[in-house]
């Protein structure tokens, strides 16, 4: 239940980033949350709409060749470069990386955009809630996190650890789903401020926190008290659990 | 990477991005074409019959439009012959009267004979619209992969379909 079966590249900042971005409308979705898809869907649109008139315009070069229909061409190149440049204005003014947009029952929207830097394993969210009851003012919510909280060495991702990070530090998220807010102070030990602790160590830390919500059965946590070092018996559980 | 197609929306957008790859350099094209009134604004010369001017493989560029002066002899030109769809590259060696009627002669620098032997069966002579440019500008070589591709036409399919292929996998 808490790590995929699929696994990528832990080296690949592609790989880690798209599941990642991936992971969050599934578990929003599984929140109530009601997603809303009008920022990709214009995109669509236009990109549709672009390739559309290319389409035309060569179905009727084909059909009538160059010189009958070179004065609906030309129109066709001038609309096809304002599309286009549309395009390019939605992608980088308006969508600004979000991948996902969403409303809770309560009529709170929270917007979500992520970003990575060449060559840096770290998951940078920009979060925007706006609540209903505050007149429309919206906070916005900053995280930084390396990817190594939520994969394992073999590359798969691990729910439980991911989804706390979100509710711990976005409170709609947390209300929404309270069994996954652990003390930020406490988890923030492992996960945010030193980075002198080990793998291990978060691992270990991370998983107290949530074993109250995490399902172990109780095999795998004999293994874990069997094991030698509480490191290897952490890293045995995510990877079972 | 799979798993990506199985969501309608990024399936959607996997598979138009491939689309406006294919899409933009088809508008510039035609955005050239459409400058330079020509059908083929840039064509690769398939013969030597030209040379030392232009080897085979050199990559031309072509303007159609008469805006100062009229197509006059010594221009190298490209004309379609009617009934034949392929482009010939020659110079023009002889010019009677002016304007759109005007009768052009054509001969290959490289080639021993003038071209009426080319042109179509009853045809001594080209006329401005048989013309689709004269060569502005060229770049020696480059064009030798179309000749590739034009003489092995699987290429062309094994180069589409790698395309198509590494643009829907791929999401960096």
């Amino acid at each position: 239940m808490a790590a995929s079966q699929e696994k990528v590249a832990v080296y690949s900042l592609p790989d880690l980033k798209n599941t990642t971005d991936d992971a969050i409308p599934i578990y929003l979705n599984s929140l109530s949350f009601k997603q809303s898809h009008t920022l990709t869907d214009v995109r669509l649109f236009l990109s549709y709409l672009a390739f559309g008139i290319c389409a035309a315009t060569f179905y009727w070069d084909y059909k009538l060749g160059f010189e009958a229909t070179k004065y609906y061409t030309a129109a066709a190149v001038a609309l096809y470069t304002c599309i286009n440049g549309l395009l390019t204005f939605w992608i980088w003014g308006v969508e600004k990386n979000t991948i996902y947009v969403g409303t809770n029952e309560a009529g709170d929207k929270i917007s979500i955009q992520s970003s990575t830097k060449k060559h840096v394993p770290i998951y940078h969210l920009t979060i925007t809630v706006q609540e209903k009851g505050a007149g429309g003012k919206s906070r916005e919510i900053r995280i930084a996190r390396p990817f190594r909280e939520w994969f394992d060495k073999e590359g798969h991702f691990v729910t439980i650890p991911f989804q706390q990070m979100l509710a711990s530090n976005v409170g709609v998220i947390g209300a929404a789903d309270p069994k996954r807010v652990v003390d930020e102070k406490k988890m923030g030990a492992g996960a945010k401020a030193d980075d002198t602790k080990s793998m291990e160590e978060k691992w270990n830390s991370l998983l107290a926190e949530s074993s109250g919500a995490t399902v172990v059965d109780s095999k795998v946590e004999a293994d874990a008290a069997s094991s030698a070092t509480p490191g290897k018996g952490g890293k045995r559980r995510a990877k079972k659990a | 990477m799979l798993s990506a197609l199985q969501n309608p929306r990024h399936a959607a957008a996997q598979l138009i991005n491939f689309g406006l790859i294919l899409s933009t350099a088809f508008m510039m094209w035609k955005g050239l074409s459409v400058i330079a009134d020509s059908p083929s604004p840039i064509v690769v010369v398939l013969s030597g019959s030209m040379e030392p001017a232009f080897q085979r493989g050199d990559l031309l560029f072509l303007w159609n439009r008469n805006v100062f002066e009229e197509t006059k002899v010594g221009e190298i030109v490209v004309y379609n012959v009617k009934g034949k769809d392929i482009p010939i590259v020659h110079r023009v060696v002889r010019k009677f009267g002016t304007g759109n009627q005007a009768k052009l002669l054509t001969k290959g620098d490289n080639n021993v004979a003038d071209d009426t032997e080319l042109y179509a069966r009853g045809q001594d002579f080209l006329e401005r619209e048989d013309i689709i440019g004269s060569v502005v500008a060229y770049i020696p070589f480059v064009g030798y992969v179309t000749i590739l591709l034009s003489e092995h036409p699987w290429l062309k399919t094994v180069a589409l379909g790698l395309m198509g292929l590494v643009a829907v996998l791929q999401r960096e």
